[in-house]
């Protein structure tokens, strides 16, 4: 079973990532941790990015507090009046040679936290959709498969169109992936687009839906996460398809934007003992982005989060099975015990 | 290699998550020669920032740095050479922005209430 099918229901335990991350205060980077990232790949920018984004601005920086780094840049922006004022945007860009772009979605880290409003979230689609057309007509290759409507999985106290919307996105997100790992990554772009813009529409519909709402229901906030989780599970698609291309910095930015969202899922209840599924898709980013310790802190977190020795069996199966974690953790040790049966 | 500043108003601006209280895109770039990283937050009711290849038509401030100058803001250092840096745009969303997220009450336009747009 790939990660990425791990869109499982999971089970409560009160275990939560800021508790794990808790646990751990103040850690400073080690150099194993850099050791590691060589090991896995040239990662830019390496783990700092992720530990100043997920430790709750906890943690050290190059030995500082986040504290007095918001302090150092607070001395430092104090004596930016001195920096002359050259213009308009579009003027000291053309002076100093910086592009400007005018497309709506430039935004690399897709998926960001923000939910825009509906009709913002229709003209992603629109222009995915159209863009999709366009890659899969130079192409030659089909559309995704359409989703039957009369066939949805039952999801009882959940809206239709928020179902709808779930499976279309859930199938372009496969699609996606199989086209990137087949390396149509301009075809594979083009589908994530589209995934990403309908698990947007998902996660406000979920979020907003009349008569339910986002926190109305244990049904409909466990739709919430789900949307969140596959949200993440887009950007971590996103991040893969930069890193095959050697945009190493994108792929850095998509597996920390990920991670925000796999926060937002097991930061909250964990409703329907979803957080499991969640704590593994971290551990696959913590490993992207070369943080060893901290996947292998989320895998236990996921085994604590998991209602019954069952779930974490199934689970612990799902992690040893899945090929891009097993590249990841390839010979660590403790992945194969906290993984084994 | 990410501009250590750029990385961490980007986890700063994360980790807050908060409405900001006044709307904007901001960028800010960092520079040396060929090499350019561009940072951009998208302030509101709904934050955001990230990486991109290209400064957004929508912005409304932009701030470009060069890297040792962007390097000592990070380290609180005193700016080398102030005027070969260069804003664009609105000023004064700079530093609402900077007031925002890291409280302090010396720099430029804080005397503007409002932004003008």
């Amino acid at each position: 079973m790939k990660l990425t099918s791990l869109d499982i229901s999971t089970a409560h335990s009160g275990s939560r990532l800021d508790e794990a991350i808790a646990r751990h205060p103040g850690m400073p980077l080690q150099p194993t941790h850099a050791a590691h990232a060589v090991e896995l790949a040239p990662i830019e920018g390496d783990v700092r990015t992720n530990v100043i984004k997920n430790l709750g601005l906890g943690s050290l920086v190059d030995g500082r507090s986040v504290s007095q780094i918001k302090r150092a840049i607070a001395e430092g922006v104090s004596q930016l009046d001195a920096v002359p004022v050259l213009g308009s945007v579009a003027e000291v860009a053309a002076k100093l040679g910086l592009p400007i772009s005018s497309q709506a979605m430039i935004d690399r880290a897709r998926g960001d936290a923000s939910n825009p409003p509906a009709a913002e979230i229709e003209a992603r689609i629109a222009q995915a959709t159209e863009a999709l057309g366009a890659v899969t007509a130079k192409l030659g290759t089909g559309q995704p498969p359409a989703i039957d409507t009369a066939k949805l999985p039952e999801a009882p106290g959940v809206a239709k169109e928020v179902v709808e919307q779930r499976e279309i996105a859930w199938s372009l997100y496969q699609t996606a992936k199989g086209s990137l790992q087949a390396g149509l990554h301009e075809l594979a772009e083009a589908q994530l687009e589209l995934a990403a813009a309908h698990n947007l529409k998902y996660f406000n519909l979920a979020m907003t839906h009349d008569g339910f709402g986002a926190y109305g229901t244990d049904a409909t906030r466990l739709e919430v996460m789900r949307s969140q989780n596959r949200m993440g599970m887009v950007v971590h698609q996103f991040g893969l398809l930069a890193n095959a291309r050697g945009d190493q910095q994108s792929h850095v930015s998509s597996q920390i934007k990920a991670l925000r969202w796999y926060s937002d899922v097991t930061s909250g209840k964990n409703i329907d003992h979803y957080q499991p599924a969640a704590f593994l898709n971290s551990a696959c980013a913590y490993a992207q982005l070369g943080d060893l310790d901290r996947g292998l802190t989320a895998l236990s977190d996921m085994l604590s989060a998991c209602k019954d020795d069952k779930q974490r069996s199934t689970m612990k199966k799902v992690a040893r099975e899945d090929a891009e974690l097993l590249g990841l953790y390839q010979g660590h040790e403790r992945f194969v015990r906290l993984t084994a049966e | 290699m990410l501009s250590d500043l750029l990385l961490a108003l980007d986890a700063i601006l994360a980790a807050d998550g908060k409405s900001t209280g006044f709307d904007g895109r901001l960028v800010i770039c960092v520079k040396d020669g060929a090499l350019r990283e561009i940072w951009s937050a998208r302030l509101g009711e709904r934050p955001w920032s990230g990486f991109l290849t290209a400064i957004p038509e929508d912005t409304d401030a932009l701030m470009v740095l060069d890297g040792v100058q962007a390097q000592a803001i990070a380290e609180g250092r005193p700016l080398p050479d102030p005027s070969a840096a260069a804003i664009g745009g609105d000023r004064s969303l700079l530093a609402r922005f900077f007031k925002r997220y890291f409280a302090f009450s010396n720099w430029l336009d804080i005397r503007a209430g409002g932004r003008q747009k």
